[in-house]
């Protein structure tokens, strides 16, 4: 309010219009309110309350069911569109993979960057951000609102179309991973699916999500190469050949559970690692280092951040690119962090499975909201990992990087993948 | 084929042709690769309007994640100029149009042996099941499958014997240069 006194009395006087603003904006706010309360108390009685309150029912009860009764059921020639129709599974799919990407992705990576920060300084003796907000909490949100705002410089030289589509490419891929991602069970009642907490069940996951990734390398070198900047384009090669020779060890560690469980559906893969010792962690426990140091590589996290070392090189592929485009780079590379993080939990630590036995009351809980807690847990405890690898390790040289990688980590994928396979035919 | 799909393979079928077009059209080889890369996306959509998602996936994978990343790749670090010689030898513009017919006519004739010249209405293949798909390919034709394997080994192979000599008289030269 202290900025806002001066403007009220402008040449002594109240003026009329930020009089008109205030009451408009109290009565919006009054609205506001109103309408919030009105929709939290209308929630316990809701049908959506009562068939159990999760995103795949909300989108399901409110965003088809609710349009299917309009016109008495008869769409005509949109008929394709209505409930028991075959666009219907695809929709709820992409509505509710539309509300993870906007509801979930965007402050998750927003505050994933905050504990990067903190955690960081923290192990060096710093405090991390402390300034905007308390604890500087508020600090990330205004970051990113400042990238949002700010000019968008695109060079004179560079070959605009591809500088603008790049990092849609990169971040496109990124955002899609979503889609199979099993957050929490699923209860099926009848071969009916009553609720579910993965957007889309693809029986292809794990191979949709190889295929996906391997898309956003097209991006990296697209940015690199339209920036028209030697830099850049080397930058560029240099992401390029790191994801490039990564992503081999990637698959081949992806593949050795996926021996192990005989199927590529990951909320399958969640659900079939019943007890703790049921974990497919434990067959597998050469594909853990393997899956870890790949994925490190293919993130640019420090051991291997060789292609934007701040401390000797300008900052990579994405020099040229400022404001929100840059933002987008960044918010795809925090974003695969947790799409990696959640994939290793799915595949090897249980997914949304509780670690403890059913016998020990709330702790051994995991449908819906519980089972999602423990996916959480594990994650935030995956990425948390990778941050302290972060912290503590120091950069390799691109040598010993294309090194480590064609002449150490894909042989030993592939033995770990031999060894899986021989384990799966003796245990049978 | 329902209207949502036929809405679907209509809008699929203009960005894949759109990006056939564009991709020969282009003055720029790197602009072409993207647009190919458009129109493998659009292809991995139709087959996915056809029930088959195994191989959607690996038209993506393959096509679009691998060859096309690796031509670019090529093309963005020896920064390669395009000469339009084919497209503006008008001899060579006859020739691409006969071979292009000549090979529509060699597809059709395929389909047409096989009878699936016409999609029958709304009888859809059951989704391919990725097991199923492995039986098959490390089963019945296993021999095939392994034999194109050693071909694919020897092709890389090959490449790294033309490109060694070449390396190591470099090097040599250069040892040369330093002695004198």
């Amino acid at each position: 309010m202290a900025t806002l006194q001066p403007e009220l009395k402008a040449n002594g006087r109240i003026s009329f219009g930020s009089l008109l603003g205030l009451a408009v904006g109290l009565l919006v706010l009054v609205a506001a309110v109103g309408f919030g309360l009105h929709v939290l108390q209308a929630i316990p009685s809701s049908e959506w309350w009562r068939q159990g309150p999760s995103l795949t029912n909300l989108v399901r009860l409110y965003l088809v069911e609710w349009p299917a009764s309009w016109h008495g059921g008869d769409w005509g020639v949109w008929n394709f569109l209505r409930p028991g129709r075959g666009a219907v599974p695809v929709i709820t799919a992409i509505l509710s993979w539309t509300i993870v990407i906007f509801g979930f992705m965007l402050p998750m990576v927003t505050y994933q960057i905050y504990a990067l920060r903190k955690i960081l300084g923290f192990m060096q003796a710093r405090v991390g951000p402390t300034q905007v907000g308390p604890l500087g909490l508020l600090q990330t949100p205004c970051d990113v609102l400042k990238l949002l705002t700010k000019e968008d410089v695109i060079p004179t030289k560079a070959d605009r179309w591809v500088f603008f589509a790049a990092p849609f490419m990169v971040l496109v891929p990124a955002s899609m991973a979503y889609l199979v991602i099993p957050f929490g069970n699923q209860k099926i009642v009848d071969g009916a699916v009553r609720y579910s907490l993965v957007c889309g069940d693809l029986n292809i996951g794990v191979l949709y999500l190889s295929a996906i990734s391997s898309v956003a390398v097209i991006g990296i070198i697209s940015a690199g190469w339209a920036s028209n900047n030697k830099y850049s384009l080397l930058g560029a090669m240099r992401s390029a050949a790191q994801l490039v020779t990564y992503e081999v060890p990637l698959s081949l560690a992806l593949l050795a559970p996926v021996v192990w469980a005989g199927t590529l559906n990951l909320s399958q893969f969640a659900a079939d690692q019943g007890s703790v010792w049921g974990w497919y962690c434990w067959p597998n426990l050469l594909t853990i280092p393997i899956f870890v140091v790949s994925a490190l590589a293919e993130l640019g996290h420090t051991p291997f951040d060789l292609a934007e070392a701040e401390s000797e090189l300008v900052a990579g592929y994405n020099v040229e690119y400022s404001g929100m485009k840059f933002a987008m780079f960044f918010l795809a590379e925090f974003s695969n962090a947790f799409i990696l993080s959640a994939v290793a939990v799915t595949l090897l630590f249980g997914g949304w499975q509780s670690p403890f036995p059913e016998s020990w009351g709330p702790l051994g809980w995991d449908a819906g909201i519980f089972g999602m807690f423990w996916f959480f847990a594990k994650t935030l405890a995956m990425i948390f990992g990778l941050f302290w690898v972060r912290a503590t390790l120091p950069r390799m040289r691109i040598d010993q990087l294309m090194g480590l990688g064609w002449k150490f980590m894909i042989p030993l994928g592939l033995a770990n993948l031999l060894l899986v396979a021989v384990l799966r035919v003796l245990v049978g | 084929m329902s209207v949502g799909s036929l809405i679907a393979f209509c809008i699929l079928a203009l960005v894949a042709i759109f990006g056939a077009f564009r991709m020969l059209t282009s003055h720029h080889p790197v602009h072409s690769a993207l647009y190919l890369v458009l129109n493998f996306c659009a292809t991995a959509g139709i087959y996915l309007l056809l029930t088959a998602p195994f191989i959607a996936i690996v038209q993506i994978a393959v096509y679009a994640g691998a060859i096309m990343v690796l031509f670019l790749f090529i093309m963005m670090y020896l920064n390669l100029g395009f000469t339009r010689d084919i497209l503006d030898d008008k001899r060579r513009r006859w020739v691409t149009l006969v071979a292009a017919v000549l090979l529509g006519a060699l597809i059709w004739m395929g389909a047409a042996l096989h009878g699936a010249v016409t999609l029958p209405a709304n009888a859809l293949p059951p989704p391919y099941k990725v097991e199923e798909i492995g039986m098959v390919l490390f089963g019945t034709y296993a021999l095939p499958f392994e034999v194109a394997s050693i071909l694919l080994l020897v092709a890389m192979m090959g490449a790294v014997v033309i490109a060694r000599p070449q390396l190591r008289a470099e090097s040599d030269t250069k040892k040369e240069a330093a002695q004198r």
